[in-house]
């Protein structure tokens, strides 16, 4: 039994993105959660399932959301503690769950207070490698990207220029995002000026980190063509891990090449399990918590080659008109950073032909990707075709 | 930068710094070295390791430049630079550069034992420095 094409994303919802929501994470992400059900065209009774993740408990447990949106019963509950490569991994378990008849109706959501808050940016995340990294102030998550770009950067004969064709190609789709936190126009030049953080980043390699919540509701595929939208349906999806992940969220000292991310270790088997060639793909949504794990993303789906992918985005290939538009709400980058959850939201929006903004024309299959290092998962989304 | 740690995996490598010494594993089985400490193999999983004292040789494998702090414990040290060192031996540690200019990938450096208000961790240097 797979999971392949038996679900659907069939709605989608947001609580607004801000600086500072002055609500509780919970109103929001119940906000979010009853906008994806009403979006779906579904009855809130009809919801059974409900999967979510969190850091350092800076996030809402599944129990809490079914408890305010007053669910009569829970068949499928999944709370993971998880940073970026949880959600295209949680829609995945999602349609796992609806494929096996655990669930019918299942909200994948992600709530944080993520700038007024708990900044994921800056925790201090316990476990057996800290004692190594805090003791040298290696303290950042930032940190641990950024040494990844360096040999990244190093290896494949690319620089600052191609890491910032990624920043000012992404703020160009964040224009025309009415939810975007970052629309100030951005060009190569302003892109250099912007200070150094942790080098080789610079502050517009870095995404922005935001309140608010957004959330999708998957059902199956038989449902979703009876409901209101057209279905986004989950083609396929991966999570994976290569060799010596590591001992926990900040530590990357065992593993062999920080060129290669998990998104090399499975794009073979994901556009295989979807039936679709690189070819087939009408558009791309990245990770992006930084600007690196775009260029490193592409090269690791296969979707341009070896050390071409500053070359690449420069090119326009990743813009609306290009031949793979790819983050088209300006990413996490600029749209800001719900942790990859707004990722997949947009996705969906553009499989279904009803993104708000940057409706890429032929949407027929996306592909989407959580997550920036030793870990991660992907979604082949597609129309129902 | 004092750090809690009472892993008694890690036990020996605490001792080792406190004595000036960087200590690694090396796997009874395949021959392999490890870090961070590990109760087990990460080539073979097997549980049987040596400890050994690393010859202090190696080269910067990646490098970050912290150019703002971004917590408050490290903020009076900025700029300052950290390493990944692969040791000769085919580990990798992490520490800080003791000098933030002329750092690149696959710079030779020696590994030395810092300490600072009591705290022991990894320094690299250019050898000769």
């Amino acid at each position: 039994m797979t999971a392949n094409r038996t679900a659907a994303i069939a709605g989608v919802g947001y609580s607004p993105f801000t600086r500072a929501a002055g609500r509780s994470v919970l109103d929001q992400a119940l906000e979010a959660c009853g906008a994806a059900v009403a979006d779906a065209g579904l009855d809130r009774a009809e919801v059974d399932g409900i999967a979510s993740f969190m850091l350092m408990h800076d996030s809402v447990p599944c129990v809490a959301v079914a408890t305010g949106l007053a669910l009569p019963v829970l068949r499928y509950s999944l709370d993971a503690q998880l940073g970026g490569q949880a959600p295209c991994h949680m829609v995945w378990q999602a349609a796992a769950a609806i494929a096996t008849g655990q669930a019918k109706n299942v909200l994948v959501f992600r709530a944080m207070n993520g700038r007024s808050a708990a900044r994921v940016g800056t925790m201090r995340f316990p476990g057996l490698g800290a004692p190594y990294r805090y003791s040298v102030g290696y303290d950042a998550y930032l940190m641990y990207v950024a040494m990844w770009a360096r040999r990244f950067l190093f290896e494949t004969a690319q620089d600052q220029h191609d890491l910032g064709a990624v920043a000012v190609a992404q703020r160009a789709y964040a224009l025309a995002n009415e939810r975007a936190v970052k629309r100030r126009p951005l060009d190569i030049d302003g892109y250099l000026e912007s200070r150094p953080i942790v080098e080789p980043f610079r502050a517009d390699d870095c995404t922005t980190e935001i309140d608010g919540a957004c959330a999708v509701l998957v059902t199956s595929l038989e449902r979703a063509r009876d409901l209101r939208n057209p279905p986004a349906v989950v083609a396929s999806g991966a999570y994976r891990a290569g060799p010596r992940p590591g001992l926990d969220i900040g530590d990357h000292l065992l593993w062999d090449d920080y060129t290669r991310n998990y998104t090399s270790l499975l794009a073979d088997d994901l556009f295989a399990d979807a039936g679709v060639t690189r070819g087939d793909l009408d558009l791309a949504e990245i990770y992006d918590c930084f600007t690196s794990t775009v260029l490193m993303g592409l090269e690791g789906l296969g979707l341009c080659g070896r050390g071409e992918s500053g070359a690449f985005v420069r090119s326009g290939a990743t813009a609306l008109t290009g031949s793979l538009p790819t983050n088209t709400h300006g990413g996490l980058l600029a749209e800001g950073y719900l942790h990859g959850m707004n990722t997949v939201t947009e996705a969906a929006l553009q499989v279904a032909g009803r993104a708000p903004a940057n409706q890429v024309a032929k949407h027929e299959v996306c592909v989407v990707t959580s997550g920036a290092l030793m870990d991660g998962s992907a979604l082949v989304l597609t129309t129902d075709r | 930068m004092a750090v809690d740690d009472d892993d008694p995996d890690a036990a020996f490598y605490r001792h080792g710094l406190a004595e000036g010494r960087l200590l690694i594993q090396r796997c009874d089985a395949c021959g392999r070295v490890r870090f961070p400490p590990l109760p087990s193999c990460p080539y073979c999983g097997t549980r049987l390791a040596s400890v050994v004292a690393a010859n202090g040789t190696g080269h910067v494998y990646s490098w970050v430049t912290v150019r703002q702090a971004l917590t408050p414990e490290p903020a009076g040290d900025v700029p300052y630079a950290i390493a990944v060192v692969q040791l000769d031996e085919g580990c990798r540690v992490l520490g800080r550069m003791r000098e933030i200019d002329g750092v690149a990938c696959e710079l030779p450096v020696q590994v030395v034992v810092a300490e600072r208000d009591g705290d022991r961790y990894l320094e690299f240097v250019r050898p000769g420095a």
